[in-house]
């Protein structure tokens, strides 16, 4: 996560260029940095170009869009989400997809972090010429993260975290009418991800965990990661050297501590094998599991092998909030009862021990959509 | 200060503490020994193959060939072990009948290892610990790692491309100056230890099941591998790309295809840690044979505190960096088994619960490398997402560094490189090679390779053994 660009070079002109120092691809410039996935040396053109094709190849391969098609970009402010903005501006006038492009961010309340990671998106919004909406956490659910974390604890913040936030994605793209948002998830999160399963066993995750399109069926809104074949540290790369405005601080919230073991072990692969990540994610897309035919076998006359096999009935919504869900109440809500109670319960104390997120518990409110 | 006692029978102080559970050592042999067994006997392909068989028209006296590589190591010993009191058993409760016996295969890299192996294996000898009538049940070959090249039918050398990762294949001949081509000369061309890795355990494993193929009548290899080797097994493929092979390779149930259906690959220890073999070892005294490998002490109640930090040189920390990607699961199990626990038997039942992906390519093709199916279009995929070519050469100045470039030593290597490709791609024949050898391939220089071409007729091609003195 940490990981930064090198700096740039100083006093290097009109020394002459050595033909050690050319580029690796191109023979014709000078290298000025390393390829993550495989180390070569490289120039500054063939870097752009390799990375810029190699995305491009990803959105056509799998047929990411089709003309007219409108397209909310999942907008942190951050540098994933800064290039995915970026990027997706420039591939469409280059190569003509056609699609009608708009930010969308959502705001989790977290005080020193998404404050000033919106600064940026608004910036962006500017330099990019895209439209802006920005949905949050406090007006969706009349929590903010801090809040959360000050009654459930940081331990879980990241699930809360991450429930709220793609049901306000969902939530954001409905309001605006678009079918279709994109995120800036990279290739090392996917390959995390997909470690994580195999070292906890979460089989019901394992098949669909390298998917770069993801739809609940029923749902209007699809999802698709473009960068799902990019690395971080080319991202970071990019950005610096396209020199793209972002906000680089981390969340001061901690990831959740699992996931951090299969970081680390990420990051000691990785530097034995730098092709590791793309590896992991070829081994993901190649993981199917024998209990699935077993699972159709079971069938009763008339029954739907789709329905049955997710537990999903078509169509259910969450009876409170009317959101998607294939249990009588979503996730979301059932998240939200758990912290009403205990916003009921802990009263109006502060919990010193989280950092940034002790904020003074606001009225009890019913929840308003 | 009075010992733990044994859970199991309450009686003898505990030696061994294992799974939370304190064992003495007889309860902890049969713990160890009873894990293997259950796995040799559930199905009844292995159990019938196990058994004592009673009956007049027996091929070969109802007595199979079980084929055990063995490679010295703690589990090949504990695995060995049990084998024989099994034959004991058999032997008091069948008046002298067996069900089994057993072909010891051992592939030896040079001299000097392969006369650790036979010194050990001579010492085992005279100590009697099985008694003559087990002792002509076990054969022992030792395979020079070297056949692999040499008892062959012919090698290849396969080029990679270095931008559509498609690969070519042309006839080798070893140049005249040398009589052979060996096994240094490949490991040589390996970027690093985990390439290096990679093609010795792929070396082994063939010669083994090459070698089981040619024993007319032997359905069975047992391989002694741990759980925990395993595991790291099953994240090791994960990680270089080899995900679709998992299954495959943990299957017992079928045949092996890839060599002509002539036997199945039983993995009877996957249930024990290898903890557990070490201390099965420690404890009936098999550890004193044990070559190129040191046992960990850890399962251990020792009398005495032995400070196992100094005393094992497993311990020995090898640079992150130099670790092979194995070695790595390896570690990250080890730092992590305190706070989360079972984790190796997670990954292990995981990679149970996994299937073949579906073959997308309409003819089923092997990897030319390292026999593996190959599932999906591998040099499509890498395609499209890592581009091999650069930007184009625009201005004056880079048309003259360019030059420049093309004059130099580089310049001159990816020539030499470039005119091998030609080569091979106007007058060789179309190789297919799975993921994980396209990537193995385009970390060496080169980007070339020589393998021997299997064909049907490298299978038959016999293998030379060493003899042992007797
Ligand atoms: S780290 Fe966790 S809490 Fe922080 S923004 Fe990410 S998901 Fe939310
Ligand atoms: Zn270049
Ligand atoms: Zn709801
Ligand atoms: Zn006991
Ligand atoms: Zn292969």
């Amino acid at each position: 996560m940490s990981w930064k660009p090198p700096s740039d070079p100083v006093n290097t002109k009109n020394k002459p260029i050595k033909v050690s120092q050319l580029c690796e691809l191109c023979h014709c410039r000078k290298a000025i940095l390393k390829r993550p996935k495989n180390l070569q040396k490289i120039c500054k053109e063939c870097f752009f170009h390799v990375f810029e094709t190699e995305i491009h190849n990803t959105i056509v391969t799998n047929n990411l869009f089709y003309p007219g098609e409108r397209v909310a970009v999942g907008a942190s402010g951050g540098k994933d989400s800064t290039v995915l903005a970026h990027i997706m501006k420039l591939l469409n006038e280059r190569y003509n997809y056609g699609i009608d492009i708009t930010l969308l961010s959502v705001d989790e309340g977290i005080v020193g972090y998404r404050d000033d990671s919106l600064a940026t998106v608004k910036r962006n919004q500017k330099q990019y010429g895209l439209p802006l909406e920005i949905v949050s956490f406090k007006e969706l659910y009349n929590w903010t993260m801090d809040e959360i974390v000050a009654t459930a604890g940081i331990r879980n913040s990241c699930t809360y975290c991450g429930v709220f936030r793609r049901q306000s994605l969902d939530r954001g793209a409905q309001k605006l009418k678009i079918h279709h948002v994109i995120t800036g998830h990279n290739a090392d999160d996917m390959a995390e991800t997909v470690l994580m399963n195999i070292l906890r066993g979460d089989v019901a995750r394992l098949e669909k965990s390298t998917a770069i399109i993801t739809q609940s069926s029923g749902s209007p809104i699809k999802r698709s990661k473009p960068f799902k074949y990019s690395y971080q540290k080319e991202i970071v790369l990019y950005a610096h050297y396209k020199k793209l405005d972002y906000f680089s601080t981390e969340c001061t919230y901690a990831p959740e501590a699992f996931r951090g073991t299969a970081r680390e072990l990420m990051k000691n692969l990785e530097a034995v094998r730098p092709s590791c990540i793309i590896d992991i994610i070829h081994s993901g897309e190649n993981l199917v599991l024998k209990e699935k035919e077993q699972r159709f076998k079971k069938l009763g006359p008339g029954e739907d092998p789709l329905t049955v096999n997710s537990g999903f009935i078509d169509g259910n919504r969450c009876e409170r909030c009317n959101y998607l869900s294939s249990n009588k109440i979503c996730k979301a809500c059932m998240l939200l009862e758990g912290l009403e109670k205990n916003r009921a319960a802990i009263t109006l104390e502060k919990d010193s021990s989280v950092d940034g997120a002790a904020r003074v518990m606001r009225t009890l409110e019913h929840l308003s959509f | 200060m009075d010992g733990v006692k044994c859970k199991r029978c309450k009686e003898n102080d505990a030696t061994v503490k294992s799974r939370k559970e304190p064992f003495c050592n007889k309860c902890f042999i049969k713990f160890v020994s009873l894990k293997q067994r259950k796995l040799m006997m559930t199905d009844e392909f292995y159990r019938d193959h196990f058994k004592v068989l009673y009956g007049k028209d027996l091929v070969n006296d109802g007595i199979s060939k079980i084929v055990l590589p063995f490679d010295y190591s703690s589990s090949s010993f504990s695995a060995l072990d049990v084998l024989v009191s099994l034959l004991k058993e058999q032997r008091v409760q069948h008046r002298g009948r067996i069900g089994f016996k057993i072909e010891l295969v051992t592939i030896f890299k040079n001299e000097k290892e392969l006369e650790s192996f036979k010194e050990s294996w001579e010492l085992l000898k005279i100590s009697d610990v099985y008694g003559a009538d087990v002792w002509s049940q076990l054969n022992a070959h030792f395979i020079d790692a070297e056949s692999f090249f040499n008892d062959t039918d012919g090698l290849e050398q396969i080029v990679l491309h270095n931008e559509d990762f498609n690969s070519m294949g042309m006839d080798y001949v070893v140049p005249a100056e040398s009589t052979q081509y060996k096994i240094e000369s490949l490991l040589a061309s390996c970027p690093n230890r985990n390439t290096r890795n990679d093609m010795w355990i792929f070396i082994v494993t063939h010669l083994v099941k090459k070698f089981t193929y040619q024993q007319q009548d032997s359905q069975i290899i047992l391989w002694a591998h741990s759980m925990t080797k395993l595991a790291d097994h099953i994240i090791g493929l994960i990680v270089k790309g080899r995900g679709a092979q998992i299954a495959a390779s943990l299957d017992s149930g079928k045949f092996d295809h890839d060599y002509d259906d002539r036997f199945k690959n039983l993995y009877p220890l996957k249930n024990t840690l290898l903890s557990e073999l070490d201390a099965y070892c420690i404890i009936t005294g098999l550890d004193k044979y044990i070559v190129n490998y040191s046992v960990r002490r850890d399962l251990m109640i020792e009398q005495e505190e032995v400070d196992t930090k100094t005393n094992d040189p497993n311990k020995n920390v090898r640079l992150v960096k130099n670790m092979t990607i194995n070695e790595l699961a390896r570690k990250y199990f080890d730092d992590i088994e305190g706070e989360y626990s079972n984790i190796i038997a997670t990954v292990l039942r995981t990679g149970d619960k996994l299937k073949p992906p579906a073959i997308e390519n309409k003819d089923c093709s092997k990897c030319s490398i390292c026999l593996n199916t190959i599932y999906s279009n591998p040099s499509e995929w890498l395609r499209n997402i890592a581009i091999n070519k650069g930007h184009p050469v625009e201005t004056d100045e880079e048309r003259e560094l360019y030059k420049l470039w093309q004059e130099s030593q580089v310049g001159i290597q990816t020539g030499k490189y470039l005119k091998l490709k030609e080569k091979t791609w106007s007058e060789g024949h179309e190789i297919l090679l799975c993921y994980g050898c396209i990537i193995n391939l385009n970390g060496i220089n080169t980007r070339e390779i020589i393998w021997p071409k299997h064909e049907e007729e490298e299978l038959q091609s016999i293998l030379s053994e060493y003899e042992l003195s007797d």
